[in-house]
């Protein structure tokens, strides 16, 4: 019933207009075999080498599609029956690039085959140019858009999760439209640790507003010599995107559609059930624990979890027109997305609309001029999730089974009180009263509840454009100037009706609130390139220089005494004005750079490359604002060398050895003036008569000397093609040391002020990644299969802190245990809290330890974990907190398979990580009555002998749930596709004048392995305390069907 | 052609690079910034940095619940720590249990928020000028605040840093713990010069009241004096402000924690919070600094278990501070009975007047109720009353200057010490104190238990008394050790200060 609701008249439009798009689709499919007519033709003709001009033998012709194939004998001739007019000649030969030709009609058809192109000699986009890939010096990997055109992900950020070494994904969540963690090659900073977006040559804020549909390639630039022309900012390496653009004298239109159901394995967390929480919490002593006859009156009671999850819809919808003329191309783009919530429904919905224009003209033969102008439009509604104060979803986790979703009968004593007492509870659809916990109370409630309340919705414009101008000044030096608009708009509203779950969760008044982000930013690049070539020198020269000012205007407001309790009241002009609150903010943050490089290559054999960059950011100091970044790098194919021997050159064909070295800078976690000491005001102090007085202070500490956070890295690499590059290594070692890590300052407390931010830090990310593919072409017998891998190895370690702090603090878990720390030798942000060795057995046990150890402070009982005393103090305090286990994993890998059979394709898509720990952040240690995950009851300790791995019935000892045994490990390895796909026929395609069609039917993110206990492995990842899962938004598998088709 | 070309591009080209190199470029202006070398010059300027240092000493809940007066009253056996359980504000739970350590958040916050009150205050005595009446009177008032923090941090933590400036970055690590007598000689300086600036309380106009006066500064100097047992000259201090006839006692404790009561005959220091900031769910500022006292909502009986008595206004709360039976003894002791009953109230009182508590067993409780810094609903305001308490905190009334007098006069002038105690009994409608000899100090003792409980004052008391260690021994307290509280293990490490004894 509740599901039932969450299937708006909206969606069901779409719905239906998905339904007749695939009727149309069906029909015309039908109409074109209708008209086909059976009637064999022959076709033959002789098949040559480009580069050699002989004929070759035993080349496969097939018809596409179709059950017949042949060769061509030993001078290079075939001939081959056609079943019918519009079959698909398919040419394929071993290490020559495959060929198709519809054919009509019987006749004599010749065919010209050359050489597979390596993946050698694929281009790179590289920062302010491109490079062929076999002269790169750097880290750079690369992904393609025929890997993204079947994702289901909603961002673009997660499809790239396991395609790329070194490059870690982490979702916020699982609900749709939530951020991601994108690091690369580790953990280099403490707070802004993503690397910064290049799209179509223009720094960009977010990628958030991209439809992966739009892309034509992504780089990632890993190593620092590569990232280090992007040096302002790109410490943590840069992703550049490119987006599609049309082919000259073509026109195309592009159609795919993607319809999903997700959902989540039943049981992804198991919490006790009724009686199980009962015995649990009586045999804990938990005050205001149920009795045996409340969980007789209820049996098994409520599963949670089970009530909240549901399937929900999604999909994605695409078309676009590309082409050009000859002096003109075009693509013009268009995407739908919709994705609901497996919890919340709607009120977890997330829409986004894109419309692309790129375009490119060759105005002069001098001249190209060309925009790349995308707007998007997306709409968030959202529940509260991953923290454990009460949000909706750490609420559905730890409420008490007892409770049920609503009273459908008489009300209970603690729920009648409230009713009499005035208390505003909610009522269901039906107008039940929704169950109300008499045993846990705090900031939880009901869940069912708190997602019916659930009023809010952000919604974001997003403009990102750019115009460019491409001048050929004289042979071999072009110069290009680029503006770029990246303009948000985001808008939000929300409200909360009156609602009462206890005296600590309850509303009484209904409030609302309206909030306006804008973030105008505008970036001009001018730069000039110069190529020359003097015999085998060539060089290619760069130099230019780039301005940037971003805007922000940010606004907010609250107000409360909704008029009535609906939507269109709930705005501020429909309460008094003296109710309303206000806040606004406006302020500009600008950078200016200078950069250059060169690029050399002696013969495509010795690679050299050196850049430097000047960078200026109005965040820092007056002084410091301006840093220099400079890099090296070079290269050797050393199978182009005369004594590369004979013997490895038949099955090496390419092999480079590169290294570099780069110098980044990063400013992306301070604020405007985090360094100046100036007065404040804002504040009030109540006054002797009712009204108020204002207040001005100093708001913090001076730091002159703050400069650029810096990042180092040294990479070596190899790469190597063999037979024919059909298989490809890839072998980088790096180091990344990131210097004058931008912390929150921590002068001493008597000091008497704070400083906002210092350079007090480093830290060292070092490791090796590995990256394998293998690629055969489709055989005779049309079987084609492809075999990709990549793992990385990362070590992540901060080698330095300012003596003034030595230990940072980060984040924490419920309402005081600080998890998270960063000092020296250890991984930044590793988990630090309660080491333990073991249960206590016996009572004599624990005399015998006290008598021994001389410690105080800690009153075990038998069944307690032994807690050692690190700092040796003989006292069991919070100063024995040491590390219990570390966010990172050790490794992270992906693979994939992808198989093909004449028509058919299938594609395994693997990714994971190992080693990495996960905090269970749920079990807060001040709301004993908490439900609490089923093993937790099935392993607990039940006398001596029982167990020395887990506790005792306990719902609040601190040396349990502020310990190691609420530390598990997180590996996981997750089955991120596997997809059937079937490419239509040419015949069929023919009649319908398509180009090509293909549908498949796709499990993502489907199967999970992990031995982590709690809601989902991935999600924990909180800006200063990663690793910590808090009661989160599972990531929705998702069964899905899709289409796409050309014409 | 080409060279037109190359002409216009590298026009282009350099026009970028100079606009990209221009200084004004890259110099933003700071919303919300004004530069402190500029202000600190007017008497509006300096009446707002004053006012910034009471603004600071309000913040008692600021980010992380950190009360100096929950840490005093917790560290006592007037009550327990309550709350939900075990885990509800850990920092507070083991102060109670004299489990506390260095790392204790409540204590590190309750430290700062003492030294950003001092660093504000300094800015105001370095940087303004006294050229006009009103900058001379808000430096004396700055030295007050600054005095009074001084006061708790020398009595609660020992030997301090003894900040009066600016410290630069290279003595982050190198400024001394002064010795106590040093701090003292500071807080007498700062008080001396302040009360010949400051008006009586009755100088001030009825909005100005919340600001310190001479009173304050006599009765903070004289208290200053007392704990350091400079006996007659704290008694010439606190006859000052008893003879000063600007205070009186009230007539009842209610009375002087009511709302009318506030700023009233008994007020000498009052930190002011307000109950008509109209804070509700959607718009209280969690984490940031409120206007409203929610300390008191922390310290309500335990709404999970507690039904209000039809006629009372004790609202429930969130059942921080449990009184002890041995509070209850104290009273019963004492006869007063409307002391007792406006300070404490037992279950038994609550179900008689048609009230309920149904959790007979929880944690911490034993079986009674705090009602001096009540939750009571009329001291709260709309449109939610759990956060909206307006309630300020009494520093200083005038009970305690005279019940310190008594103290401090006791050795030499044993009438006019049972004088000032009989001031307050007769209001409290109990008898006469006629003892003498020790008997008058213990009746003292006795008097400053009953008058001044749950006010934050009595561990100071117990510690300075030297009876610390037999009144709070079973509690946990450790002789040699606890009667500091820890230097907080952050100033440890950062400040490279030396750790008080036994932590």
């Amino acid at each position: 019933m509740f599901a039932k609701n969450l299937f708006s008249n909206q969606t069901k439009r779409l719905h239906m207009k998905l339904k007749t798009a695939f009727l149309l689709w069906a029909f015309m499919c039908i109409l074109g075999m209708h008209k086909a007519t059976a009637q064999n033709f022959s076709v033959s003709g002789k098949v040559t080498s480009q580069t050699t001009n002989e004929p070759l033998a035993g080349v496969t012709v097939s018809i596409k599609g179709a059950n017949v194939a042949t060769a061509t004998d030993k001078d290079g001739n075939y001939s081959i029956s056609v079943p019918k007019k519009g079959s698909i000649l398919l040419i394929t030969f071993m290490g020559m690039e495959a060929q198709e030709l519809t054919v009509n009609e019987p006749g004599t058809q010749n065919f010209t085959l050359v050489q597979v192109k390596g993946t050698m000699d694929e281009v790179v986009i590289i920062g302010y140019g491109q490079q062929k890939k076999s002269l790169l010096t750097g880290a750079i990997s690369s992904v393609k858009a025929d890997q993204l055109t079947t994702v289901s992900n909603t961002r673009v950020e997660q499809a790239l999760q396991g395609r790329v070494a070194g490059v870690t994904i982490s979702p916020q969540s699982g609900q749709p439209g939530a951020g991601l963690s994108v690091k690369i090659r580790g953990t280099a900073s403490n707070d802004n640790t993503g690397p910064i977006y290049v799209i179509d040559g223009i720094k960009s804020g977010g990628i958030e507003s991209l439809d992966p549909s739009e892309i034509a390639s992504i780089e990632i630039l890993k190593d620092g010599a590569s990232a280090a022309i992007y040096g302002s900012e790109g410490s943590n390496g840069v992703i550049m995107i490119t987006t599609k653009s049309g082919k000259r004298n073509s026109g195309e239109i592009t159609y795919s559609a993607q319809y999903g159901s997700q959902s989540v394995k039943d049981n992804y967390i198991k919490m006790m059930n009724a009686p199980q929480y009962q015995q649990y919490l009586a045999e804990a002593g938990v005050n205001g624990a149920p009795t045996l006859a409340d969980v007789a009156a209820v049996g098994n009671g409520t599963d949670w979890i089970n009530e909240v999850i549901q399937t929900a819809p999604q999909q994605h919808h695409s078309l676009s027109f590309s082409g050009g003329g000859e002096k003109s191309t075009y693509y013009i783009g268009g995407n739908i997305f919709r994705q609901d919530g497996i919890v919340g429904g709607e009120k977890a919905q997330f829409n986004r609309y894109t419309v692309r224009l790129n375009s490119d003209h060759k105005v002069k033969n001098w001249l190209t001029v060309g925009e790349r102008v995308s707007f998007s439009h997306h709409t968030r509604r959202a529940i509260s999730d991953n923290t454990e104060f009460g949000s909706i979803l750490s609420s559905a986790v730890v409420m008490d089974p007892l409770t049920p979703t609503v009273y459908t009968g008489s009300l209970p004593t603690h729920v009648q009180n409230a009713i009499t007492a005035g208390k505003p509870l909610r009522r269901d659809a039906n107008g039940n009263y929704y169950g109300i916990s008499n045993f846990l109370r705090g900031e939880y409630g009901n869940p069912l509840a708190r997602i019916e309340m659930a009023k809010g919705q952000n919604v974001q414009n997003k403009i990102f454009a750019n115009v460019f101008a491409d001048i050929d000044i004289m042979k071999g030096l072009k110069f290009t100037s680029r503006f770029g608009i990246d303009a948000a708009f985001q808008t939000g509203h929300g409200w909360s009706p009156t609602f009462w779950f206890s005296d600590e969760s309850q509303n009484t008044i209904a409030n609302g609130n309206d909030y306006s982000n804008t973030w105008t930013s505008w970036l001009l690049e001018n730069f000039a390139t110069y190529n020359k070539s003097i015999r085998n020198h060539n060089f290619t020269l760069l130099a230019g220089a780039s301005q940037q000012k971003n805007h922000e205007v940010h606004m907010g407001g609250s107000y409360s005494g909704l008029f009535k309790e609906e939507d269109k009241f709930s705005y501020a002009d429909f309460v008094p004005d003296a109710v309303d609150r206000i806040g606004s903010i406006a302020f500009d943050v600008t950078a200016a750079s200078f950069y250059g490089r060169l690029l050399y290559d002696y013969s495509g054999k010795y690679l050299f490359s050196a850049s430097v960059r000047r960078d200026g950011s109005s965040k820092l100091p007056p002084d410091n604002r301006w840093r220099t970044f400079s890099a090296f790098s070079a290269g050797w194919v050393f199978t182009k060398e005369n004594f590369f021997p004979q013997m490895l050159a038949r099955h090496i064909n390419y092999g480079k050895l590169r290294g570099s070295w780069g110098q980044n800078g990063n400013v992306g976690s301070l604020n405007l003036a985090d360094y100046l000491n100036a007065i404040g005001s804002g504040a009030i102090y109540p006054d002797g008569n009712g009204g108020f007085v204002v207040a001005a202070y100093p708001l913090r500490l001076a730091n002159d000397e703050l400069v650029w956070e810096n990042g180092e890295q040294f990479d070596i690499g190899l790469d190597i093609g063999m037979f024919g590059s059909k298989l490809n290594l890839t072998v980088d070692y790096y180091k990344k040391t990131t210097k004058d890590l931008l912390l929150r300052g921590v002068p001493p407390l008597f000091v008497g002020a704070g400083l906002d931010r210092v350079n007090a830090g480093n830290v060292v990310n070092k490791g090796w990644e590995f990256d394998a593919s293998y690629k055969n072409m489709p055989k005779r017998n049309g079987f084609g299969y492809e075999i990709g891998g990549n793992i990385s190895f990362n070590n992540n370690e901060v080698t330095y802190l300012d003596p003034n702090s030595p230990l940072v603090e980060g984040g924490g878990v419920g309402t005081g245990w600080v998890t998270s720390y960063m000092k020296v030798g250890e991984p930044i942000w590793y988990f630090s809290g309660y080491k333990t060795a073991g249960i206590f057995q016996t009572q004599q046990e624990i005399s015998d330890y006290i008598t021994k150890t001389g410690i105080t402070g800690y009153n075990p009982k038998p069944g307690d974990p032994i807690v050692v005393d690190v700092n040796g103090d003989k006292l069991i305090s919070p100063g024995d907190h040491t590390k219990i286990g570390s966010p990172h994993p050790k490794f992270s890998y992906g693979g994939r398979v992808n198989l093909s059979y004449k028509g058919l394709d299938l594609t395994v898509f693997i990714q994971g990580q190992h080693g990495n720990d996960v905090l269970m952040g749920f079990n807060r240690l001040d709301r004993a009555t908490a439900n609490k995950p089923e093993f937790f009851f099935n392993n607990r300790w039940t006398g001596a002998g029982s167990t020395n791995k887990w506790f005792r019935a306990d719902a609040t000892n601190p040396y349990i749930y502020n310990s190691d045994l609420m530390v598990f490990d997180g590996s996981f390895m997750k089955i991120r596709q596997l997809q059937l796909g079937y490419t239509i026929p040419g015949n069929i395609l023919n009649k319908i004048r398509s180009k090509g069609a293909r549908v498949y039917v796709s499990l993502d993110d489907f199967f999970t392995f992990s031995k982590y206990p709690g809601v989902d492995p991935e999600i924990s990842n909180n800006g200063n305390s990663p690793g910590v899962e808090r009661g989160g938004y599972p990531i929705p598998r998702k069964a899905m069907v899709g289409l796409s088709v050309t014409f | 052609m080409k060279k037109s070309l190359i002409k216009i591009a590298f026009i282009f080209f350099l026009t970028t690079l100079i606009a990209a190199g221009c200084k004004k470029f890259l110099s933003n202006e700071v919303p919300g910034a004004y530069p402190e070398e500029d202000f600190y010059k007017t008497d509006a300027d300096v009446t707002q940095a004053v006012t910034g240092v009471y603004d600071m000493m309000q913040a008692h809940y600021n980010s992380s619940w950190a009360s100096l007066f929950m840490i005093k009253s917790l560290l006592t056996d007037e009550s327990n720590a309550g709350g939900s359980d075990a885990g509800d504000q850990p920092g507070y739970q083991t102060l109670d249990d004299y489990t506390h350590d260095a790392t204790n958040d409540k204590v590190r916050d309750a430290w700062r928020m003492c030294y950003y009150a001092i660093f504000r205050a300094n800015k105001v005595i370095s940087r303004s000028d006294d050229l006009t009446p009103l900058r001379k009177r808000l430096i004396a008032e700055a030295k007050v605040l600054r005095a009074y923090n001084y006061f708790e941090l020398v009595t609660l933590w020992g030997d301090i840093p003894l900040v009066l400036a600016d410290i630069p970055p290279s003595q982050f690590t190198s400024t001394p713990r002064a010795p106590k007598a040093d701090v003292y000689k500071q807080i007498e300086k700062d008080l001396a010069e302040a009360s010949t600036v400051l008006p009586l309380k009755t100088g001030y106009s009825l909005t100005d009241r919340f600001r310190v006066s001479k009173g304050t500064a006599q009765a903070l100097l004289g208290k200053a004096l007392l704990f350091q047992q400079k006996w007659a000259e704290a008694g010439t201090q606190f006859d000052l402000v008893i003879n000063s006839g600007v205070y009186s006692v009230a007539p009842s404790v209610a009375a002087a924690f009511s709302q009318q009561g506030e700023f009233g005959q008994e007020s000498i220091f009052e930190i002011s919070y307000a109950s008509n900031r109209s804070y509700d769910w959607g718009n209280f500022p969690w984490g940031a600094a409120p206007e409203s006292n929610i300390h008191v909502q922390l310290m309500g009986p335990r709404g999970d278990y507690y039904t209000k008595a039809p006629a009372d206004s004790l609202a429930a709360g969130w059942g921080f501070i449990r009184p002890k039976q041995k509070m209850w003894n104290a009273f019963i002791a004492d006869g007063s009975v409307d002391r007792r009953m406006q300070s404490i109230m037992s279950q038994a009182e609550l179900v008689a007047a048609g009230g309920n508590w149904t959790a007979p067993n929880d944690r911490d409780y034993e079986g009674f109720f705090q009602r001096k810094y009540g939750s009571f609903s009329n001291h709260t305001g709309a449109p939610i009353g759990e956060l909206n308490y307006g309630t300020n905190w009494r520093h200083i009334r005038y009970s305690d200057v005279l019940l310190m007098a008594a103290e401090a006069w006791y050795r030499t002038d044993e009438t006019k010490a049972r004088g000032y105690m009989n001031q307050i009994r007769q209001k409290r409608a109990v008898a006469d104190i006629t003892a003498t000899g020790p008997a008058l100090f213990d009746a003292i003792v006795r008097e400053r238990q009953v008058e001044l409980a749950f006010e934050g004052v009595r561990f100071q008391d117990l510690v300075r008394w030297g009876k610390a260690s037999a009144e709070l021994g079973t509690l946990g307290f450790t002789p040699g050790k606890h009667e500091l509280l820890p230097i907080p293990d952050f100033d440890v490490k950062t400040g490279k200060l030396p750790q008080n004894p036994g932590f």
